[in-house]
């Protein structure tokens, strides 16, 4: 069983693991091959999983909405429409794009440009206010470093917008300066500090050190 | 077999971190000592907010990120599913309703064992369904309508967010403050970092989020290789501090070595 659940990923991820960083090296051949081709190969394999995955999980939205609708739970109706517009869309898609229909072909575009392109743009707009309404939060001073934030955020603000200039002629210089330096000296340190752990990370799972993400099988 | 246009600094900084980590988890694996990692708030505030949750029998919702575990930022990935290991096993401890949200199907099949195995070890595998782990879409906009709708409609207690995320998170944060849920975050994206400080309850910055994984395991081998990376880091402040006195000098010999 462990072989099979534990043993065998593990050699998978060792394996594929040390190939993608060797590549990284540089240019390795071997034979007529060179790495860098493998990884392409590797690339390739990485979709053809991908698309078994993408199956796992849409079967997940289908039970999970298909379920409500069977049971007539509150909103069933949007788990309709979604159920709807997932498999009608893949239908079209499947025609239009996979065989070449011309009809479908133009109405997957129209529904991408119609629906899923204004739903995109609406959601970001959304965003804009939503950091207005975290920035008012978190900007109060309650403590030390929420003056702090207050304090930085309402100069950076004034050395942005024009009328900090008008006011007084310093403000984009220390607008500049906050950007510069303390704030570029700070990201530099969480970004040098992250690739460290990110290196970790991924050495603990490409030699198995760390295993839970296969759901700790002993 | 033959190589050619080797990078060297590359070459030299992964086999160094490589040897250096490995030692000293062989080292620690070998000896009495056990290394302490000190304590990181936010990951401590996780416990408390799942136990809000059981005190209003209100769900806990969590998401290991955006990010896919096939691009260079997997990593915070995998330290999100670590993170999703435990709060799963708290919340089948404490029987409490988790919903883990999903937005990358290559994802979903971990997270799905990871939580199964959790309420396994908890003798609770009858309350892991369908609804406990949910793919919600691989599209930015679907699958922040959809965790911003699960806010809505399920008002979960608590929001723990661990992983790699952009844009649309700061969102997932605030529809939780809205709804009276407290928000611990964690991610190592740069651009996403200060609005999670400003919209969450608690936030893990960059690298705490890689060490939480291994805070939490309390396993030996896990913790051991976060003094490796203590190792690392200290010689890279000595080249930091190193390069900054060369280059007031007007030297640029460690840039020119570090770019070979």
């Amino acid at each position: 069983m462990t072989l099979w659940r534990r043993d065998i990923p593990l050699l998978i991820t060792f394996l594929t693991g040390i190939i993608y960083v060797l590549n990284n090296v540089g240019t390795i051949s071997i034979g007529s091959t060179t790495l860098g081709e493998l990884v392409q190969d590797l690339n390739v394999w990485v979709l053809i999983v991908a698309a078994f995955a993408m199956g796992v999980a849409s079967v997940n939205l289908l039970r999970l909405h298909g379920e409500k609708v069977q049971r007539r739970r509150e909103g069933w109706g949007y788990s309709l429409v979604l159920i709807a517009t997932m498999l009608g869309y893949m239908l079209i898609g499947a025609l239009g794009t996979t065989y070449q229909i011309p009809f479908f072909a133009d109405l997957t575009n129209l529904v991408y440009t119609n629906v899923q392109s204004p739903l995109g743009a609406t959601m970001w707009a959304m965003v804009g206010f939503f950091i207005c309404s975290s920035a008012y939060r978190a900007f109060r001073a309650r403590n030390v470093e929420g003056t702090i934030m207050l304090v930085a955020g309402i100069l950076v603000m004034l050395g942005n917008a024009p009328i900090g200039e008008s006011i007084w002629g310093g403000f984009p210089v220390l607008s500049k300066w906050l950007l510069d330096i303390p704030n570029t000296a700070g990201q530099r340190a969480i970004m040098i500090g992250a690739a460290i752990g990110a290196f970790t990370t991924a050495l603990r799972t490409v030699t198995g050190i760390d295993r839970r993400y296969m759901g700790t099988i002993e | 077999m033959a190589i050619s246009n080797v990078s060297v600094a590359f070459t030299v900084s992964l086999i160094f971190m490589t040897v250096v980590s490995l030692y000293v988890v062989f080292r620690v694996k070998n000896s009495d000592w056990q290394p302490k990692i000190r304590r990181i708030t936010g990951l401590d505030h996780i416990e408390e907010a799942v136990g809000r949750a059981t005190e209003m029998g209100k769900p806990v919702h969590f998401s290991p990120g955006v990010h896919d575990i096939t691009v260079q930022t997997a990593p915070q990935t995998f330290a999100g599913l670590a993170i999703l290991g435990y709060v799963a096993q708290l919340c089948a401890r404490l029987d409490v309703e988790l919903i883990c949200t999903i937005m990358r199907p290559n994802v979903y099949p971990l997270a799905d064992a990871i939580v199964r195995q959790k309420y396994l070890e908890e003798g609770k595998i009858d309350r892991h369904t369908d609804r406990t782990v949910r793919y919600l879409g691989e599209h930015d906009q679907a699958y922040a309508y959809g965790v911003y709708g699960i806010m809505r409609r399920e008002r979960p207690a608590a929001n723990i967010m661990m992983g790699g995320f952009d844009g649309t998170a700061v969102g997932f944060a605030e529809n939780a403050a809205i709804t009276g849920s407290i928000s611990v975050a964690g991610t190592a994206q740069l651009p996403q970092i200060p609005f999670f400080v400003a919209s969450c309850d608690y936030t893990l910055i960059g690298e705490e989020l890689y060490a939480a994984g291994a805070y939490l395991s309390k396993d030996r081998d896990t913790t051991a290789s976060i003094c490796g990376q203590d190792v690392v880091k200290a010689v890279v402040i000595v080249l930091l501090l190193i390069g900054t006195i060369t280059t007031t000098f007007g030297s640029n010999a460690i840039q020119e070595l570090l770019l070979r």
